[in-house]
């Protein structure tokens, strides 16, 4: 890892792991990526002393041992997470779900797109907001991230 | 003693200058005074003209020297004058201990010292005195700047030592009176008023412990005295030095715990110092709490007495043990019209009747003399000049010790009473007169009664549904109709004289059933119940029973009337619709328990579904971009398929998922603007209405109250079935009108015909459908085309359909081939009352 754009992503599908790795591969963004599978290993990581935290978090949603929503809500619990850029990453999307992770502190939503061009253009995307500084929208209305 | 010799040195200094003149110096070591060092003879001549005591030690045997002003010091039969030029050690031999130290330590030609209020005890007045000195050695040095004696200046403190001591003394005493005190008291010391001293007595009244308070700011040590005044009262005392007494002053002061009120007397009173200034406050106090309840109790009975008295109807009055009438109660005046002023003593005679006076008069003075309970008869003079009787007692009250303290006296009006004796005399004769005729009239009436009575059998015994029969008041039959015969099955004969509770069942003859229902009925008036019955031949019947009580006319019971319906038959049929509705319940709950189970499949599996599907999606699109170049062209196509299929799929699992959400999300009712959530929805189909170039034309805006996110998804669904369904070269132009009115303005049947409502005409311009399948269109998976022609999963409408519902609304297609679909919406303008239950 080096000490540039760090991205850490909790996801405990192989396949879209693998997809969210090629993308950033493809990308050529010169970032790191970090993957934990569950949520309790999540928060392990992120509760490490020393540890540099990561530029932004892809957060699945539907993971074993603690789901992504609960994971949010620990995270920003924390004093020194309270700033972390987290970007919802899940298969699903259901309006009023949105709006409650929006309330609790998520940043981005981002719905796992169908084609692997859409994913490139999301992740890209996200990355880019991340970087400018745009850690919250405005509104809610832009808080979906679409390609 | 030698001769006086003259030395200019030894000029004056009084008797002691005359001494050391005159004494023969030969034989000490010191040798003549005309031998001796300049230095002492300057030492001398200080020392024995000096008025402060000094005392004078010199040479290596320390020869004593001192002056007048120290001569008291030694008093009479000491050492005066005998220790003059004596050696210090022979000289103080009683105290040489003590101040051999101090001589040394100047010899040595250390510091000088200083010693105050030291007790140095010396023999004078022919005994050892314990003396007390401030003194001060300090050494003289003589020609050769050597140390060659030691100075003494000193005082004697005695007299101040003991008048200090006995300030202490006298101090103590003072504390010791305070401790012992027979009434608490304490002192509060400075501007705090810390607690110096409290006795038990004030400790107990604090309702504190020695530990709790002392050396404690009071107000610290109590704070449960803090805001009750009391803090004024000391800062008064503190800075005026006046002196404060209180009398009977309530202070809430804890007790066992609780907060109690405590009545208390006590003085503040200034401590002064010797200079005038306060310097604390000393305070006296006692407990009067008892008192002052005791009083108050008194007073509160008192008062309890004469508002008693004051309402009571008798007029009430107290006279001493002489007769003297001291008080009348409100009633006396009210009655009388007089004043206390006119009344008082023997002024009663004023109201009496100049005929009864006197007897009276004499009557109460003979029970005035022996103490004789008083009773007498007489009239009283009303203030309307009236006389009324009234019949009147006194008792004497005694104390402990049988004497007749006072005498309480009662005068009641029985004026009535004599009125109503004198009446009873005619009364009796009316009454009898009454009597006679009515026993006539009862006579008469009872042969019409037997008339009636007769009638009323003749219907009843006709009468063959009902069971009719009269018990008397025991319960046991009187009478029986036929329709008891027919409905019971006993004859008359075998039955009349029987109880009535032959008819029940065993079990509600041990629950005493037929007494109870009895009871009811004397109680109520009526009774009834519904339940089986017996048979003569012991098979049962359902009965509807009412028992009615029959009083005579002094409401006295005489009997009982019980009918008897036999309802077998319809219980039967009550019964049998009863099982069917519970079973028609059952059935609908678990018809409602498999829709839920339905509808969360259709979530899960789709959302589940959700997954799968993308991989598929996603893998397919990574072969389409990545390994274009070694797929053959019908592998290109196969995979290209295989796509549209992913992609459909997803379409489904899209509509499925919403089509579930609309049933087991959350229904939140906004007030919404209608038209402003139309553009809203029309915003997101923006690229593909431009493409159509098509036009909408709104209607007038209607606020309604609705479920926005289903609402929308309502609008969008028949957006999007618009576009689909747009004909090929034509504009598409939607129509989206409202209309307000009540139900019934509408002319259509499962409307609320009073409620208001918004109807939603929604109408396009497209390929329409034949009015057949007007009302096919809401079914799930209902699709009308192809899926080459149109694609879609058939589940739009379904979902619009059941949006409206969830609004307690209904919905309406008409189609027209060729000509586009009109969808008419009726949905309740405000939000449905949730149901009861």
């Amino acid at each position: 890892m080096g000490n540039g754009f760090e991205l850490l992503l909790a996801d405990d599908d192989q396949d879209d792991c693998l997809f969210f790795e090629e993308a950033l591969h493809e990308l050529s963004v010169s970032a790191g990526l970090t993957t934990v599978n569950n949520g309790e290993a999540l928060l392990k990581l992120l509760s490490e002393n020393n540890r540099k935290l990561p530029n932004a978090l892809f957060l699945d949603l539907n993971m074993p041992r603690k789901n992504g929503a609960d994971c949010l809500v620990e995270i920003r619990q924390c004093n020194n997470l309270k700033e972390l850029p987290i970007i919802i990453y899940s298969t699903s999307y259901n309006p009023e779900i949105a709006n409650m992770l929006f309330e609790q502190g998520a940043n981005y939503y981002i719905r796992k797109p169908k084609t692997f061009s859409n994913l490139k253009k999301v992740i890209l995307r996200a990355i880019e907001l991340v970087k400018g500084e745009h850690n919250r929208p405005p509104t809610k209305d832009l808080f979906l991230i679409q390609p | 003693m030698g001769k006086e010799t003259t030395y200019n040195f030894l000029s004056g200094g009084g008797e002691m200058g005359k001494l050391t003149r005159s004494k023969d110096w030969s034989k000490t070591s010191l040798g003549t005074p005309d031998t001796w060092s300049q230095s002492l003879r300057t030492t001398l001549g200080i020392i024995l003209n000096s008025k402060f005591p000094m005392f004078l030690w010199w040479g290596p045997e320390l020869l004593c020297f001192y002056n007048d002003a120290y001569r008291p010091s030694l008093g009479n039969e000491g050492k005066h004058p005998s220790i003059l030029g004596m050696k210090a050690e022979e000289a103080w031999s009683e105290i040489w201990h003590i101040i051999k130290p101090l001589i040394d330590q100047v010899l040595e030609g250390g510091q000088s010292t200083w010693s105050e209020d030291q007790l140095i005890p010396i023999y004078r007045n022919g005994e050892i005195q314990d003396v007390y000195w401030t003194f001060s050695y300090s050494p003289v040095h003589n020609e050769q700047g050597k140390i060659a004696g030691v100075l003494v200046t000193c005082t004697e403190t005695t007299q101040k030592v003991n008048s200090l001591k006995s300030l202490k003394d006298s101090n103590q005493r003072f504390w010791q009176n305070i401790t012992q005190s027979p009434i608490a008291m304490c002192i509060f010391r400075g501007p705090n008023y810390e607690v110096e001293i409290a006795n038990d007595l004030m400790l107990s009244l604090w309702g504190k412990s020695e530990k709790e308070v002392l050396k404690k700011p009071i107000f610290e040590g109590l704070p449960e005295a803090k805001g009750q005044g009391l803090e004024k009262l000391l800062d008064q005392v503190y800075t005026t030095g006046e002196k404060f007494t209180a009398i009977e002053r309530p202070v809430d002061l804890p007790r066992n715990g609780k907060m109690q009120t405590i009545f208390i007397n006590f003085v503040y009173d200034a401590l002064r110092e010797s200079d005038g200034s306060i310097s604390g406050i000393v305070a006296i106090a006692s407990d009067v709490t008892d008192q002052v309840l005791a009083r108050k109790t008194i007073e509160e009975s008192e008062k309890r007495f004469r508002t008693l008295a004051d309402n009571m109807h008798q007029l009430v009055w107290m006279a001493d043990a002489k007769g003297w009438i001291y008080w009348y109660n409100q009633r006396w005046y009210d009655y009388t019209g007089s004043t206390f002023e006119e009344m008082q003593g023997w002024g009663w005679q004023k109201v009496h009747h100049p005929d009864h006076v006197d007897r009276v008069t004499q009557k109460i003075q003979h029970s005035w003399d022996t103490g004789e309970i008083w009773e007498d008869t007489f009239p009283l003079r009303a203030k309307n000049g009236d006389y009324n009787w009234f019949l009147s007692r006194a008792l004497p009250i005694r104390d402990e010790k049988g004497n007749i303290t006072h005498w309480l006296g009662s005068n009641t009006d029985i004026t009535s009473q004599k009125i109503a004796e004198e009446q009873i005399q005619s009364f009796a004769y009316e009454l009898e007169k009454k009597v006679e005729l009515r026993t006539k009239e009862l006579r008469e009436s009872n042969n019409s009664l037997k008339k009636s009575e007769m009638r009323n059998h003749l219907m009843v015994d006709e009468i063959q549904d009902y069971a009719i029969i009269y018990l008397d008041s025991e319960g046991n039959i009187e009478n029986w109709n036929k329709g008891a015969e027919k409905i019971k099955g006993y004859h008359e004969k075998e039955i009349i004289g029987k109880h009535f509770s032959v008819f029940y069942i065993q079990t509600d003859k041990e629950n005493n059933v037929p007494q109870k229902l009895l009871t009811l009925a004397k109680e109520k008036g009526k009774a009834a119940q519904e339940n089986w019955r017996v048979r003569k031949d012991g098979s049962l019947f359902w009965a509807s029973v009412v028992i009615t009580a029959i009083k005579d006319g002094n409401n006295s019971i005489i009997g009982y009337s019980k009918i008897t319906r036999d309802l077998t038959e319809k219980k039967a049929a009550d019964d049998k619709l009863k099982a069917s509705a519970k079973q028609l319940k059952l059935k609908n709950q678990e018809l409602k328990k498999m829709n839920k189970e339905l509808q969360s499949f259709a979530y899960v599996s789709s959302h589940d579904l959700q997954e799968p599907l993308r991989k598929i999606q996603t893998f397919a699109s990574r072969i389409a971009d990545k390994e274009k170049e070694v797929l053959s062209e019908r592998g290109l196509d196969y995979l290209n398929r295989m796509q549209n299929a992913a992609n459909r799929m997803q379409i489904l699992i899209d509509d499925l998922l919403q089509y579930s959400r609309t049933t087991t999300a959350e229904h939140k009712f906004e007030l919404t603007s209608f038209n402003k959530i139309v553009e809203e929805t029309q915003q997101t189909f923006k690229e593909e209405l431009e493409q159509k170039g098509a036009k909408f034309n709104l209607g007038e805006d209607v606020n309604l109250e609705i479920i926005r996110f289903q609402f929308r998804q309502l609008l969008s669904n028949l957006i999007s079935n618009a576009i689909k369904f747009a004909k090929k070269d034509t504009s598409l132009v939607v129509d989206i009108k409202t209309k307000t009115g009540i139900g019934n303005s509408f002319g259509i049947d499962s409307l609320s015909p009073k409620k208001q409502y918004c109807n939603i005409t929604f109408s396009d311009n497209g390929v329409g459908f034949d009015p057949q399948h007007n009302e096919k269109v809401f079914e799930i998976f209902h699709r009308l085309h192809g899926k080459s022609e149109y694609n879609g999963t058939g589940i739009g409408l379904a979902i619009v359909k059941k949006i409206v519902s969830n609004h307690n609304g209904i919905i309406m297609a008409e189609g027209v081939l060729d000509q586009g679909v009109t969808f008419n919406i009726y949905i309740p303008i405000n939000r449905p009352k949730p149901k009861a239950r």
